[in-house]
């Protein structure tokens, strides 16, 4: 009797692959939210690591113009620059024999010159963003796909 | 719902999912195998240098920095993708005005030839040291080029200017501010070869503080991974003792010797005897190191980079100062010993003569020097005998390196009894500086000793190093004691004398210096000495009551004169008359007053 009894509250065949498939579908939809989680994070992970990239270059670049322009003031500041500017403002040597000395107390001479040294830099050795990275999908799949073109490149 | 139909449409689905799944997966294992563009970027290991760090004078003026120049290259596989290299070719003709065009060939030719894909170029560089402002030019150019075609008309008459593949990045180069002052000191960076090998001074010498630690490390296009940036701390910079404006000086002062006396090259050194350190070490010829592949053949013997170092010599008469010393100091002489000069003596088979063939009869020690006697000479080592003589010049550091912290010293073996070429008449030529060879720098050194209270201090040319923001300053250190400061300052106190007694061309109004001239004969191979070509050299300090600086000069193969007094002797004035005024030393009255107040 027991057996009959289940037999008669027994689900329907159509019903049983109905759940099977909403099992199976709620497992993709939860494997689909991980996947864009997952995605999404590494996006901005992706975005993130480009902004530092970038902005490591710019520090480079202006650890770069820094040592630049420090040679630029020595170049208008040189020994034969500044002879030349001194000349020309009516300065001499003077005659040490004509020249007024003091004595300075406590002056011990000059200290050693305050000079400026480049600072440390991060590693940002030329890396190169490939168009995978900042090409929207469609480019990617027009240039790739369509145009048949294998982009490896950069741009400046 | 008729069953049967359902029941097919949710095998479809199945299928469709299935299908998808076994594409992601086969998707993943191909990346997972093969690797992909996307996932699984080209890594590549880059060699770091980290900035050469800087050099600079006793007053921070920059000797050596660096500068941005940049390197122009393409990526080949880019550049067949877009099929765009002869707009690249145009746009970098227009702009930099070179032609490329032999070098996409080059790299082409050469890839064709090639079967193993390792081996291909596929990054190629087409030129390297390009100035900031044709870059910029390049990048305004660009700029313009997209703001025109913004225009919908105007976009239609313009191509679209496609220049995938084309890289230029920037990166320092040595840069000498000052051209070829204190080139001799400094020494260079062949930077256009991209390992940048140094060459001589304090380049050469100090080249790993100052270029740092290389870094190679693996760099990634994924963006994933820029996170872990390491630091890579600059090389050391340095502060040296040299001052930019005594340098400047002394080299016009011997620019212009050179050039009066006729001399084929020259050599001023400037010395604090207090401290060892080099104010001023000028030389002629000189480099401008900017320039260093066509001028380093101003150069063509060994050491002639620098001749303040790397150039023996024999110096004559100034030698005659470490001898008298070496001999007061021994108490051999007093000051007023007498000598009988008969204008000849033998020491060993030698007859030695004075420099004028003449005989001077009583001298006292003094006049030994004030007349540079040498026959005088050779009897005071004949009289000190040669262990003591020898033993005295090993204590002055003669025959031995100084140690001076630049690249190319140059020592010539000193010979000593018991040595093959060593023979008895060596005792007499050694006295007055022939037969043996020194270079300025040991000159300066060995007679630092009467400058400095009878103590020799290390010479050095590096004050100060700045590594990782600390100043590490260096410290004087005496290298010898050969004589004792009593020693010293009576022999200043003779050659002061002689020196006025002579009214020398050495001597300057309102300072007393001490001083002694040289000239010394040089031996030609197989025709020995020849008179008329001679080294004429001054060594000279002042004030004598309180030395603050010594100068040593050498002009080699004069020709107005053969005479150290005559050519070197007025040079020695000239640069007293500079450096009294650039290091604020008042006339000995005016000195005196003050410190009397």
């Amino acid at each position: 009797m027991a057996k009959s009894f289940k037999q008669a509250y027994k689900q329907a065949p159509w019903r049983l692959q109905v759940q099977r498939f909403g099992v199976i579908a709620l497992a993709l939809v939860g494997i689909a939210i991980i996947a864009f989680l997952y995605l999404n994070i590494s996006a901005q992970s992706a975005t993130a690591g480009i902004e530092v990239q970038k902005l490591e270059a710019t520090r480079q670049a202006i650890n770069n113009e820094n040592a630049s322009l420090l040679t630029e003031w020595a170049d208008l500041t040189s020994a034969a620059e500044m002879e030349k500017r001194a000349y020309a403002s009516g300065y001499e040597l003077i005659d040490p024999n004509n020249a007024t000395y003091v004595i300075v107390q406590g002056y011990t001479g000059r200290e050693l010159p305050d000079v400026e040294t480049a600072p440390y830099t991060k590693l940002s050795a030329p890396t190169v963003i490939k168009p995978s990275y900042t090409q929207s999908l469609w480019e990617w799949f027009y240039d790739s796909m369509i145009m048949g073109k294998n982009v490896l490149g950069v741009q400046p | 719902m008729n069953q049967d139909k359902f029941q097919s449409r949710i095998k479809y689905v199945q299928f469709v999912f299935f299908g998808v799944a076994i594409i992601i997966f086969a998707q993943l294992v191909r990346i997972l195998i093969t690797g992909s563009d996307l996932i699984s970027p080209d890594t590549r290991f880059v060699t770091y240098n980290p900035e050469r760090g800087e050099i600079y004078d006793r007053n921070g003026n920059l000797f050596a920095g660096n500068r941005v120049v940049y390197e122009i290259s393409v990526n080949l596989t880019t550049v067949n993708a877009y099929q765009n290299q002869d707009q690249i070719i145009q746009i970098l003709f227009n702009v930099i005005g070179k032609d490329y065009s032999s070098k996409f060939l080059e790299a082409q030719a050469y890839n064709a030839g090639q079967t193993d894909p390792a081996k291909k170029i596929y990054y190629l560089v087409l030129d390297d040291f390009i100035d900031p402002e044709k870059i910029s030019y390049l990048e305004g150019y660009l700029e313009e080029y997209a703001n025109k075609r913004l225009d919908k008309k105007v976009a239609k008459k313009l191509p679209e200017l496609n220049l995938n593949g084309l890289e230029w990045w920037p990166h320092l180069v040595r840069t000498y501010p000052e051209f070829s002052l204190a080139s001799n000191v400094i020494g260079f960076v062949a930077f256009k070869d991209r390992t940048a090998p140094t060459y001589f001074g304090i380049e050469e010498k100090y080249n790993q503080l100052l270029a740092g630690n290389s870094i190679t490390i693996e760099v990634s296009d994924d963006p994933n991974k820029m996170n872990d940036l390491a630091e890579v701390p600059p090389g050391a910079s340095m502060i040296l003792t040299i001052d930019r404006q005594i340098q400047k000086s002394m080299e016009q002062i011997l620019d212009r010797a050179v050039e009066h006396t006729g001399s084929v090259s020259g050599t001023i050194i400037v010395e604090d005897p207090e401290t060892g350190e080099i104010l001023a070490m000028a030389t002629n010829p000189r480099m401008d190191l900017n320039q260093y592949s066509s001028e380093l053949e101003k150069f063509p013997e060994m050491g002639s980079f620098n001749r303040a170092i790397g150039v023996p010599y024999e110096p004559g008469s100034v030698f005659k100062v470490i001898t008298m010393a070496a001999a007061l100091d021994a108490g051999v002489v007093t000051p007023s010993t007498t000598f009988t000069d008969t204008g000849i003596i033998y020491v060993g088979q030698t007859a030695i003569h004075n420099w004028d063939g003449g005989a001077w009869g009583i001298q006292d020690m003094q006049g030994c020097m004030q007349h540079s006697l040498n026959v005088c000479l050779a009897w005071i080592a004949q009289q000190m005998g040669s262990d003591l003589f020898y033993q005295s010049l090993d204590k002055f550091g003669i025959g031995r390196s100084t140690n001076i912290d630049l690249d190319g010293e140059i020592v010539y073996p000193l010979s000593i009894p018991g040595d093959k070429y060593w023979s008895e008449s060596n005792l007499g030529t050694n006295s007055f500086g022939q037969g043996l060879a020194t270079t300025p720098i040991q000159m300066i050194t060995a007679v630092s000793a009467v400058a400095n209270d009878g103590k020799i201090m290390a010479p050095h040319v590096v004050k100060a190093t700045i590594q990782d923001g600390h100043v590490y300053e260096y410290t004087p250190q005496v290298m010898l004691t050969p004589i004792k400061a009593e020693t010293a300052h009576t022999l200043t106190n003779m050659l002061a004398n002689s020196l006025e007694e002579e009214a020398s061309d050495a001597l300057i109004d309102g300072y007393r210096v001490a001083g002694k001239t040289g000239t010394g004969e040089i031996a030609i191979p197989g025709e020995g000495y020849v008179t008329e070509k001679t080294n004429a050299s001054f060594v000279g300090w002042g004030p004598t009551d309180d030395p603050k600086f010594l100068v040593y000069i050498w002009l080699e193969k004069p020709t107005s004169d053969r005479w150290g007094s005559i050519v070197a002797a007025p040079v020695f004035a000239d640069v007293v008359k500079k450096l009294v005024v650039y290091m604020n030393i008042p006339p000995d009255e005016i000195r005196q007053g003050l410190y009397s107040k």
